[in-house]
């Protein structure tokens, strides 16, 4: 198992892979920076410019890509409160409030390292399920989803600074508007008023654009000044001082970023779950099992450590399906699967023996592309993270228009912009009142994962089955337990977070 | 008198130093409305642009059409990813190879199982450099059941790249093994289909109600989902095409139980055909098709271009080389063909409207 791993790895200093890796990992850092483009907007169009490189080079030029899409989300995330892609909407909760602390850089340097980090380990992980991957892909069914998403919504307890009621409230809004479109089970239209464009919803990327770049784009516009305050500039600068200090962040925490990246390699080889989750979970993990809650939400480090750790792991779990059994979990998955076909892959357990060597290429082009994309993002972290001294009166037309067109590049979609423009006014609202708006995510990440795997669970096993299998009924007491423990902490030391 | 001096010098510091922090605070005023200023005419700018791109004819050309340059919008009407994004983007080149100084450039639209896409495809009345692959029959009975802005007659159609065959399959620990067993099941059949009211959900209302199976649908997002949860064994079958489940069946992990196909299937021969069972004629409407359409009202001449191109493209060796490689279905038809099977399909589900609606409510 481990020989072609080595072997892929020699090929890849052969010229002119470390070009295409390059390549690969600029690409991928740039589309992950732009809010609205995503990982398989970003593999659709690699894929025709795959054909004269070969299955080889195809999967060198995406799997290194693929190393760098995560970090490149983070940086708006820590910059600018605006995630690049979804599952970075979890690292504005922390990353933001670094950012206004004059911290950019340590936020993005631990930011790097902890994608870089987790993207490895998370596919040391894929390499060591992979001979027995099938039973874990089969173990999660619609109970254990069920579970999943009434532990990610029972996160607004952990999310919710001061009233609970608010964070209750924005979670509930989320989840209304998650139930826009079609009824998962019966078809029947729910709140479209007539517009087919409402057919599927609400487009989530638009609405997540509209509710952090937009509504901060406003709020900069109104608030004036710079993201960080300039007292605390002098905190920020100096290459080796910031990396030296993301290190030590790093290990200071390891256990706590080994735990977050075997739960976003886990909740990765779940199909149709998704990588927001992940973050999410990731991040309640953190915040439970932290005995100093007191920052969470106002800058605390650890709390993009867990997420960027999560987000990038789940990749390699988001891999076991692709790869085993030629079912994608996620829309990247699919695209990659398209990929995979292409060059001639065909996914199965017999990739293991026919094609194990593409795929170890693909495997190590992804940990080149994470170690690049961590020497690039620390040694660009300090300079980027001067934006945050820039007057945000000129950054926020700028925002502005990068969040629209984003929205807009998604589907080709006008009504995308509208939906982004309406969520940025309901955000800075929601914000101004003191409602999280993470909530609102919150409510509509899991809001149609809730429906549907509830739904299918009584059609086809009836609602006992939540409490006569196992993990389910594991998944369920551990929420339980989390949830009463997160409301009794919060009634002992005062709220937490956000 | 120094004094006087002095206390008037700060006297005129301060109001020099109010004059200027209210300067400031003017300027600050004033960024911040220019900031204003900007963002809504951009905002403004950005949605009026591309809601004006949306209706646009600015691809209505006359003459020696298509001019060098000329752009080809191929629109996919589901994300990224799945069957339909794959042959878009596959046959992408070979368009742009056969109407030579074009670029054909691969949209997708996702929304309401296609119909967003078609909707507009619709509304773009006239204009050649529009063409995309269409859901069917899924978008077919949307119409019928008038959940649709659209009448699939007026397109132009300009052929079909491909037509998949639909197969019931189970699980390999399943204790049905059979088409007989299936046939002899007594309880009501869970059957997993890729959506609520998609190609897959259709064609398993019109198939097995034919075979006296007592079956329940169960929806999920998509044909992968579906065939996860049979692999599970949380239903009883996956109705799926054949393409989404070989993989499955060579690893020995999903068995076929029966096929709607016109024939026995390569490399499932020894499986039976729903007509072998008495389905009838049906079986000829239960499968996935994927025909091209353009616009309705494209000027001939330019429709006749696109129809050769197309043809020429399908039937081009290297896209059939691609559609082995990748294991996908190749069968092209030409306009004549596609525009007969879709008035065919339109005038099918038609007779059976009522007894879809009926099934479609009841199997939930």
């Amino acid at each position: 198992m481990w020989e072609p791993i080595w072997t892929a790895f020699f090929h890849l200093l052969e010229w002119p892979a470390p070009l295409v890796v390059l390549l690969g990992t600029v690409a991928g850092f740039l589309f992950g920076a732009i809010p609205g483009l995503n990982g398989p907007i970003f593999i659709a169009l690699l894929i025709p410019l795959t054909v004269p490189l070969g299955a080889t080079g195809a999967m060198i030029l995406v799997g290194a890509g693929m190393g760098a899409l995560s970090f490149g989300g983070a940086i708006p995330a820590v910059l600018l409160n605006t995630p690049g892609d979804e599952p970075n909407a979890a690292t504005t909760i922390d990353g933001f409030p670094l950012a206004q602390k004059g911290m950019a850089a340590v936020a993005l340097g631990v930011s790097a390292l902890a994608s870089a980090l987790g993207g490895i380990i998370g596919l040391f992980l894929l390499v060591l399920v992979l001979p027995f991957g099938y039973q874990l892909i089969l173990a999660f069914s619609y109970p254990e989803n069920f579970i999943l998403s009434v532990l990610g919504i029972s996160l607004v307890v952990v999310l919710t600074r001061g009233d609970i009621l608010k964070g209750l409230i924005a979670a509930g809004v989320g989840l209304m508007l998650s139930f826009v479109g079609q009824d998962p089970l019966t078809g029947e239209l729910r709140f479209v008023f007539g517009s087919d464009y409402l057919w599927d919803g609400i487009d989530f990327v638009a609405a997540l654009i509209g509710l952090f770049a937009v509504s901060e784009a406003l709020e900069m516009m109104v608030r004036g000044g710079t993201i960080a305050s300039s007292q605390q500039a002098r905190l920020g600068f100096g290459f080796v001082r910031e990396s030296l200090a993301s290190v030590k962040i790093l290990f200071r925490n390891f256990w706590l970023f080994l735990r977050s990246t075997v739960l976003g390699f886990l909740v990765g080889v779940i199909p149709g779950v998704g990588g927001t989750v992940a973050s999410f979970v990731a991040y309640m993990h953190c915040v439970q099992s932290s005995k100093d809650k007191s920052n969470f939400g106002k800058g605390d480090i650890r709390g993009v450590l867990a997420v960027e750790a999560a987000n990038d792991s789940k990749d390699g779990g988001a891999l076991l399906p692709t790869l085993l059994l030629g079912l994608p979990g996620s829309a990247m998955m699919a695209v990659l699967l398209g990929l995979f076909l292409l060059h001639g892959i065909t996914p199965g357990p017999q990739v293991l023996s026919e094609d194990m060597d593409k795929v170890a290429t693909l495997i190590d082009a992804h940990v080149v592309g994470n170690i690049v994309t961590v020497i690039l993002g620390m040694l660009a972290a300090p300079f980027i993270a001067k934006l945050t001294f820039v007057r945000v009166t000129l950054i926020g037309p700028v925002l502005m228009a990068v969040s629209l067109l984003g929205s807009y590049s998604v589907s080709g979609e006008s009504n995308d912009i509208l939906v982004a423009l309406i969520f940025g006014f309901a955000g800075y609202a929601f914000a101004r009142f003191g409602f999280s708006k993470v909530a609102v995510v919150l409510g509509l990440v899991m809001g149609p994962l809730m429906e549907r795997s509830f739904h299918l669970t009584v059609e086809t096993m009836g609602l006992s089955a939540i409490f006569t299998r196992p993990l389910s009924l594991v998944l369920l007491l551990l929420t339980c337990f989390l949830f009463f423990w997160s409301l009794l902490q919060r009634k002992e030391r005062g709220s937490v977070a956000f | 008198m120094t004094s006087n001096l002095i206390h008037e010098h700060g006297w005129c510091r301060k109001q020099e130093l109010s004059r200027n922090s209210s300067t400031r605070a003017s300027i600050r005023k004033f960024q911040k409305a220019k900031s204003f200023l900007v963002c809504f005419v951009w905002a403004l700018q950005i949605f009026c642009g591309f809601e004006g791109r949306s209706t646009n004819t600015a691809g209505k050309q006359g003459g020696n059409w298509p001019s060098r340059g000329t752009v080809i919008e191929f629109s996919v009407e589901f994300s990224a990813g799945g069957g339909y994004d794959t042959y878009t983007r596959g046959l992408a080149p070979f368009i742009e190879k056969h109407l030579p100084g074009t670029r054909v450039v691969v949209v997708n639209r996702p929304g309401a199982d296609g119909a967003v896409a078609l909707n507009y495809l619709y509304r773009s009345r006239g204009e050649p450099a529009k063409i995309q692959i269409v859901n069917v029959p899924g978008l077919v009975v949307r119409q019928l059941f008038g959940q649709a802005h659209y009448d699939l007659n007026q397109f132009t159609w300009l052929g079909q790249v491909s037509s998949g065959d639909y197969v019931a399959a189970a699980r390999r620990q399943s204790p049905l093994r059979s088409a007989q067993d299936l046939l002899s099941l007594k309880r009501t059949a869970l059957v997993a289909t890729g959506g609520m009211a998609d190609s897959s959900a259709i064609t398993a209302v019109l198939a097995y109600p034919a075979m006296g199976l007592k079956f329940k649908l169960i929806p999920h997002t998509g044909m992968q989902e579906a065939i996860i949860a049979a692999l599970r064994g949380d239903v009883d079958l996956v109705h799926a095409p054949y393409s989404g489940v070989m993989q499955m069946v060579r690893q020995g992990e999903v068995k076929v139980l029966l096929t709607f196909s016109d024939k026995r299937l390569p490399g499932l021969t020894d499986v039976p055909t729903a007509a072998e069972l008495g389905l009838g004629e049906s079986s000829k409407y239960i499968r996935l098709g994927r025909p091209i359409a353009a616009p309705p009202d494209i000027p001939l001449p330019q429709a006749n271009i696109l129809r050769e191109a197309i043809w020429k493209a399908m039937n081009d060796p290297g896209f059939a080389a691609w559609c082995k490689k990748t294991e996908r279905e190749w069968a092209p038809l030409n306009s004549e063909e596609t525009a007969k099977e879709i008035a065919e399909l339109l005038e099918v589900f038609k007779q059976r409207r009522e007894f879809l609606e009926k099934y479609l409510a009841a199997a939930r």
